[in-house]
């Protein structure tokens, strides 16, 4: 019961964050990203998007970091309702995107890899793996507690 | 052999690791980053054969 409900919530707040990040992506950054060579049979609606979303003053860190953070926070959910716990099965599913993340930002820094280099895409990254982590232990804690009480 | 549980769930998550790595590549400007995709790719290919061929993770119930 709490399985399939913890998963349910995981499902859709995942799809509701990785849609979030795609509106961020579409809204404040440049038109010269490989994602709007896809959307340029969308329709009008990007550019009303883009219309729209220039008047709005946002952070820095929201246009630029917080959709990564979204993007990880995203997938690591979606991991977790597959897999539902952290184990020898499943740990190099959880660690493969943060693999991606990290070392794509690594690589800007170190090796001039194509985008640019910043602390705040770390943070963001950061902290899309302690929300899960903080998820995954929470749902073993209940899950024992649970355990414990039948 | 393994269980099916444990087949599903792998199939399942290298679909959802390639479709988070193609999404990764649109929110760049240049072809780069399908060096580093690759490379996950082909690191999650091995992982899922190891996997299947070998009985140890798929034996555990999950």
């Amino acid at each position: 019961m709490l399985k399939s409900k913890a998963r349910r919530i995981e499902l859709v707040l995942a799809f509701v964050l990785f849609i979030a990040e795609g509106l961020l992506y579409l809204t404040f950054r440049s038109t010269e990203l490989n994602m709007f060579r896809l959307y340029e049979h969308a329709g009008p609606w990007v550019d009303s998007l883009r219309e729209w979303g220039s008047g709005l003053s946002l952070p820095q860190w929201v246009r630029y970091s917080l959709p990564d953070g979204l993007w990880l926070l995203s997938y690591l959910l979606l991991v977790d309702a597959i897999w539902n716990k952290f184990d020898k099965a499943s740990f190099i599913w959880y660690l493969c995107m943060p693999a991606v993340a990290f070392g794509s930002e690594l690589a800007q820094m170190c090796w001039g890899f194509t985008g640019t280099y910043d602390m705040m895409d770390l943070v963001c990254y950061s902290a899309a793996v302690v929300i899960t982590l903080i998820i995954v232990y929470s749902k073993n804690y209940i899950r024992k507690k649970i355990a414990a009480n039948v | 052999m393994f269980n099916k549980k444990f087949v599903v769930k792998t199939i399942l998550s290298f679909i959802l690791a390639a479709v988070f790595l193609v999404s990764a590549s649109t929110s760049i400007q240049g072809p780069e980053i399908w060096i580093y995709a690759t490379i996950i790719g082909v690191a999650l290919i091995g992982y899922t054969v190891y996997s299947f061929v070998s009985d140890k993770p798929g034996t555990e119930e999950s």
